[in-house]
């Protein structure tokens, strides 16, 4: 779950190298430059791209849109739709049928693929999409950054969205490098050091 | 903000390697808010921490891990103790967080310390008014608010863990602090 519906769950992350001055501008027009884009009508597989945080469907990004006093939000949009292997062996079989009743013979390899692909692209066509959305909060002042979820495929998704559109190197706030920017630099080394302790060993 | 990571150390590696971090911190904040859950939080209030419903405790990683998971409503986690007993930590637990402000629930992973699933219990700044419920953006700045504070709740206590755990104390006081703690409750009585 993210921060706009129900329980939140959020992700951190810091940003290792901040771009000189981060305008308005500088954020609307790399987040128009990677907007999502529909697929609906396509038999495209998937769509990765920004949207609006309190609206999904638009891409305007004024900055009223993603502005909230000491942060900036946005939404990451991951469109998918999956055909099964199954489901398309089984329309195939149709076809292959009616190749057969109209040729006298089964297709050889090269009309047999040609037929798959069509019939993937028509079956794509008519599968539901799959939405996702993560929402994506950049403080500026601390550098930080959340991801609304959590997981794996999550942190690829928006790693791979926010490369993509910013450029700007990230890296997962977790309890080792939590750790070291909490502590005095000069204990950062016994912290490295450090190994497991158990509880009823002696040292 | 930036860390200075020992040279040619790959994050993932150093994650991993120090995976133990976050299990330690866990066990040590459930332990110790069994003997007293009144913690020092932000600015020098009081917050309230206690374990409830669920803990998971695990050892090893990848393929040699091995995993227990309590549930336990009336909180005497039998089961939870006898898993310390056999070199287990705390890799998840739900905890309940009250101060001053607001009342919340959360589910808190080791291996990354993020808040996940945020659940408001009590806190007028944080919920919504029946008569006049929030709109939108409302309630997600509600939303923020609510999760940036228990963020700063939970980078105190690591950070006053963090310090206890690489001073001279913690093998002088706080170890022996946790076994005298356990000893009487690793005794499994005989039915």
């Amino acid at each position: 779950m993210g921060l706009i519906k129900g329980t939140p769950t959020v992700t951190r992350y810091r940003l290792l190298e901040a771009p000189e001055e981060v305008t308005d501008e500088y954020i609307q027009q790399r987040l128009k430059r990677n907007s999502f884009v529909d697929i609906e009508a396509t038999a495209e597989e998937d769509s990765l791209g920004w949207v609006e945080i309190l609206d999904h469907l638009a891409t305007e990004f004024n900055p009223a849109s993603f502005k909230f006093g000491g942060f900036v939000a946005f939404s990451a949009r991951l469109d998918t739709r999956r055909l099964a292997a199954r489901t398309l062996n089984r329309y195939y079989h149709y076809k292959e049928v009616e190749f057969l009743a109209q040729t006298g013979r089964k297709p050889n390899s090269v009309k047999k693929r040609e037929i798959k692909e069509n019939l993937r692209q028509d079956l794509l066509r008519r599968t539901l999409l799959n939405t996702d959305l993560l929402e994506v909060l950049w403080f500026q002042k601390e550098q930080e950054i959340w991801v609304g979820g959590a997981g794996e495929k999550k942190r690829l998704v928006f790693e791979e969205l926010w490369e993509r559109t910013f450029g700007l190197s990230v890296r997962l706030l977790v309890p080792i490098t939590l750790g070291l920017e909490m502590i005095p630099k000069e204990m950062g080394a016994s912290l490295l050091k450090s190994k497991a302790c158990s509880l009823w060993e002696e040292d | 903000m930036s860390v200075d990571f020992p040279p040619n150390t790959e994050f993932l590696d150093l994650w991993q390697e120090k995976m133990f971090l976050g299990r330690e911190f866990l066990t040590w904040l459930w332990l110790t808010s069994e003997m007293d859950n009144r913690f020092p939080g932000p600015g020098g209030s009081a917050v309230e921490l206690t374990f409830e419903r669920k803990l998971v405790l695990e050892t090893g990683l990848g393929q040699n891990r091995s995993q227990v998971v309590c549930q336990n409503p009336d909180h005497d986690w039998t089961e939870a103790f006898v898993a310390l007993g056999v070199y287990k930590t705390v890799t998840r637990a739900i905890v309940r967080l009250r101060t001053d402000v607001f009342e919340c629930c959360l589910s808190l992973p080791a291996d990354t310390l993020s808040p996940q699933s945020v659940k408001i219990v009590t806190g007028a700044e944080f919920t919504d008014d029946d008569e006049a419920p929030l709109n939108q953006a409302g309630h997600f700045l509600n939303q923020v608010s609510l999760v940036s504070q228990v963020k700063t709740i939970i980078d105190v206590l690591y950070r006053h863990f963090l310090t206890l755990r690489l001073s001279d104390d913690w093998t002088a006081k706080e170890l022996p602090r946790l076994r005298d703690f356990l000893e009487p409750k690793m005794t499994v009585p005989v039915s």
